[in-house]
């Protein structure tokens, strides 16, 4: 009886969605113009009017962004950085918040002291093909989160490959295991960083995230202000967060 | 200033991460920072916004400090720094009730439809964690899988409001025309998502397994975090859809109440029976909100105050019985100041003259009869009825039924935060005005949807 009521109320959920598909503007059918986005995308915000915006003068975006060139509101050449770290920052910390609880609730639940032993011994293969990747792994997460602002990547992407070399090394060795000190220091001060960040602009610009940075050229690797130091701390914290994550899920419980 | 409600709490969450034997005390930090941050802004009388990042509304993300959400996060913050002072029920949660604190101050000060599903993921996850204690883990999993549920319903709502609108600021989507189909789809998905938080019927199955299962749950989930779920529900129906989808609130609402008192009186476990009793509450609650005038609402947050502060009282008081007895029977006999608190405590719940709970219920029966609806009084007299059916059968079991030689210390700490509780809420039947001017300064900030829009929208200074 329980499962024909979980079946009926799935059904009744699939068929609502299924309905309310029907308010979307089809593909190719909506006009950008009227979403805020538009303008996130012409980085021309601050000379929009607001009140005149939202009263339905829809002013369409029309001057040139060029690469290269300098003097705009946001300086990322990735737009979406631009609209995930600065823009919307305060989403991003956010969604940084979010990894991070879930990852004190996992250290709550597992709670272990000791590394688990599989008594597997690896291959030649693996030994030597773990230290080769390794160091490329790493170079490689980190390019993706410092140039975050530049080309498509981030902190979260960046920050996740990084835990996947930490991933392997546990894969490949038994004996290896994550010295946590290290890693919950890390993913505090990064954590905090990011709120600093935020407070300094508080007191610097008078508002929580305020880009307290110039800008400089769009496209060189120092250029958009304040994004590609808050893109360095959420790699740098999900990267240290996320293996923490790994070697809590490798340990188990004394006795 | 506002933004320090959020940002302090977060940092020091952050921080306590590395030294994990500070966490308690920078608990007690944050939520003693954020209520004098609170008291130093005291009502505002207007609509005041701080604009994130500088970027003006409704481009970039703003928070909203009015009547409404001020008195939200006060009560939010208050029963925080509550169970900030008794270190033994915060234990090794401390990180995870300073993130709660964060989310659920954001879930009450934003203004902006994504990145209140931001915060409500951050209060639904850490609110699981919080659950999870006492090896709770099969009821944790449970509200998981609906509050993961919920608010992927909840994002979708959000996304569905945006390709209506093209703008995610509350206030500009507030003063959109949306066509009448899409905002069916918008209302429906939203009062979903907040259904499970809001402890609507057919989402309400965690509640009393959460809120059974240990001590800390309780008193955070079943007060604050409901505060600001129900805050939500206000803000949404009553400011920014102006009452659409009311009907379907009001519905389901009124079969909340009966299933969740129902429930309540057949239940056998101290914890669970009053976890119903809330979800029933929140019914009263949702049902006074959907009737969306100012007045009702005011009402409703009248009652919701009332019951988070008894209900506070009775879980803490619950909670330290449940887990230092085995057997309950006559345990007020050693313990009379925790249970005269809790006597005092549930008579206010169900309405008994002489404290807060009377004066509420009897305000909301007057109004709902000066509206013309019979129907909701009805309910309401019915659900008091089974409510002084088990609060006498509990009373009198924990009183005076034959005692075993079971004993545990006197919580000194917890008794005296339960007696003055609930000596305030006698103050409160002596002089209602202690809640209900902030209650109805609420309603009206809720209920004045061209306020909002004009305080959010007009401020083209963005903060600087």
């Amino acid at each position: 009886m329980r499962r024909f009521y979980a079946i009926l109320v799935a059904a009744g959920l699939v068929y609502m969605l299924f309905m309310f598909l029907g308010t979307i503007v089809p593909y190719g059918k909506a006009d950008v113009a009227d979403r805020v986005s538009a303008h996130f995308l012409a980085k021309d915000v601050n000379s929009i009017s607001p009140t005149k915006w939202v009263e339905g003068d829809k002013q369409v975006p029309h001057s040139e962004r060029v690469y290269g060139r300098k003097g705009f509101e946001d300086g990322s050449a990735n737009v979406v950085t631009s609209i995930v770290v600065n823009y919307r920052s305060f989403d991003t910390l956010g969604e940084v918040t979010v990894l991070f609880a879930s990852a004190v609730g996992v250290g709550l639940i597992l709670g272990g002291t000791r590394r688990m032993k599989y008594g597997r011994k690896p291959n030649f293969i693996l030994r030597v093909s773990t230290g080769i990747l390794l160091p490329l792994i790493i170079l490689f997460g980190i390019y993706i989160f410092v140039h975050g602002h530049l080309t498509p990547g981030g902190g979260f992407p960046g920050g996740t490959i990084i835990a996947a070399a930490v991933l392997l090394l546990y894969l490949s060795n038994e004996e290896f295991s994550l010295n946590m000190i290290v890693s919950k220091s890390l993913e505090g001060s990064m954590g905090s960083l990011y709120v600093i960040f935020g407070l300094i602009g508080l007191a610097a610009g008078g508002a929580f995230l305020f880009n307290f940075l110039p800008n400089g050229v769009v496209g060189s690797l120092f250029s958009a202000g304040v994004v590609p130091l808050v893109y360095m701390t959420i790699g740098l914290k999900v990267g240290s967060e996320l293996s923490g994550v790994v070697a809590e899920i490798h340990e188990e419980r004394e006795g | 200033m506002i933004s320090l409600l959020i940002a302090i709490p977060l940092l020091l969450a952050f921080v306590s991460v590395m030294w994990k034997r500070l966490a308690k005390p920078l608990f007690f930090l944050a939520a003693v920072t954020n209520m004098t941050v609170l008291l130093a802004s005291w009502f505002p009388n207007s609509v005041e916004i701080h604009v994130m990042g500088s970027w003006k509304p409704p481009f970039g993300i703003n928070l909203v400090f009015d009547n409404a959400s001020f008195y939200a996060a006060l009560v939010v913050n208050f029963f925080f720094f509550l169970v900030s002072l008794m270190p033994n029920l915060v234990e090794s949660y401390g990180v995870s009730l300073m993130l709660l604190m964060a989310a659920a101050n954001g879930f009450v000060l934003t203004g902006d439809l994504f990145n209140s599903f931001v915060f409500m993921e951050i209060m639904t996850i850490t609110a699981v964690t919080v659950a999870s204690r006492r090896e709770n883990f099969y009821n944790a999993f449970k509200y998981l899988i609906l509050g993961g549920i919920a608010g992927s319903i909840y994002l979708l709502a959000t996304i569905f409001a945006y390709t209506a609108t093209g703008s995610l600021n509350m206030a500009h989507v507030s003063m959109a025309t949306i066509s009448a189909s899409s905002l069916v789809a918008i209302t429906t998905l939203y009062a979903i998502g907040l259904g499970v938080e809001a402890k609507l019927f057919p989402l309400n199955g965690w509640v009393s397994g959460v809120y059974g299962g240990n001590d800390l749950a309780p008193v955070i989930l079943g007060t604050s975090v409901s505060f600001a779920a129900l805050y939500m529900v206000g803000r949404l129906f009553g400011t920014v859809f102006h009452g659409s989808g009311a009907g379907v609130l009001y519905t389901l609402a009124l079969i909340t109440i009966i299933i969740g008192e129902v429930a309540a009186l057949r239940q056998q476990n101290l914890l669970k029976a009053f976890a119903y009793s809330s979800v029933a509450q929140a019914g009263v609650v949702v049902a006074m909100i959907s009737k969306g005038t100012s007045r009702a609402m005011g009402l409703a947050y009248f009652h919701l105050t009332n019951d988070a502060v008894a209900k506070f009282v009775i879980f803490l008081v619950a909670g330290f019985l449940v887990y230092n007895y085995k057997n309950l029977n006559g345990v007020f006999k050693k313990h009379k100041v925790l249970g005269a608190s809790f006597s005092m405590a549930t008579f206010s719940l169900v309405g008994f003259p002489l404290f807060a709970g009377f004066q509420s219920k009897l305000r909301i029966i007057m109004e709902l009869f000066s509206m013309k609806d019979y129907l909701f009084p009805a309910v309401m007299l019915l659900a008091t009825l089974i409510e002084v059916g088990y609060v006498v059968r509990w009373n009198v079991k924990l009183w005076f039924e034959e005692e075993t030689d079971e004993k545990a210390d006197n919580p000194i700490v917890a008794g005296t935060l339960a007696l003055i509780l609930s000596l305030l809420l006698v103050a409160v039947f002596i002089k209602p005005e202690i809640f209900l001017g902030g209650a109805m300064k609420m309603g009206n900030a809720l209920a004045d949807t061209k306020d909002y829009i004009h305080g959010v929208l007009s401020v083209v200074k963005g903060g600087m």
